[in-house]
């Protein structure tokens, strides 16, 4: 099967929320490398990095992460 | 620039001086005098610099474990580690296979091996494993896509 590609809306919620890519990386327990490829879409994180990034925007995931052709 | 792909453009750019160096004393000495006494000096240098090498990928390894600890290292970097070993292992059966074959081709109608070849093979490896694995490292950090 093959994979669906996940898009993220991670650069748009975080500069609304007026964060910065380490503020963001410190918060959700990764590296501000990690949330450049995230922001790129050349990372699909982990589920557990997934929600602290969502939980970091104060978001849902599902309106952070969502497969490529859903309409949220 | 991150701890990792720091960490992969120091073992890169060792391991490439590595491997020049020891193609240079390679070269400069010849397979059928590498496994004589006279070659006694190109095999020592040859492991000192291979154990220059190694010892950079210990003090490499052991700056990545407290980057770990310090949260510098997260799950892409281990999601990039395993997708570049996987390339490097595939990498390193070509490689292997084709040293080997080329070898057995070059050597096939004299019916033996000069030994120097089997010393260059094995030092060979090393320096493939660790080169081809830091460039694996550095082209999947930066170009390719990986999944947490």
């Amino acid at each position: 099967m093959a994979k669906a590609r996940i898009r993220n809306r991670v650069r748009e919620l975080r500069e609304a929320r007026g964060l910065t890519q380490a503020e963001l990386a410190a918060r959700s327990g990764c590296t501000r490398q990690t949330i450049i490829m995230l922001e790129k879409e050349k990372y699909v994180p982990s589920l557990s990095l997934a929600f602290a990034v969502a939980a970091v925007l104060g978001d849902r995931v599902e309106e952070v992460f969502q497969p490529e052709g859903s309409s949220g | 620039m991150s701890l990792a792909r720091k960490s992969a453009v120091v073992v890169c750019t060792v391991w490439s001086l590595v491997a020049l160096g020891s193609c240079v004393i390679f070269a400069t000495t010849g397979v059928s005098q590498l496994s004589t006494d006279a070659g006694q000096g190109a095999r020592t240098a040859i492991a000192a610099l291979l154990l220059a090498g190694l010892a950079t990928n210990g003090v490499v390894s052991t700056l990545a474990w407290r980057g770990r600890k310090r949260g510098q290292l997260d799950e892409r970097d281990a999601a990039v580690a395993l997708r570049a070993s996987q390339a490097t292992l595939i990498a390193l059966a070509a490689i292997i296979y084709a040293a080997c074959i080329g070898l057995y081709v070059a050597h096939e109608d004299a019916g033996v091996l000069p030994a120097g070849w089997l010393y260059i093979l094995a030092y060979g490896i090393v320096v493939v494993v660790s080169l081809v694995h830091s460039i694996a490292l550095l082209v999947v950090d930066i170009g390719g896509r990986v999944d947490g």
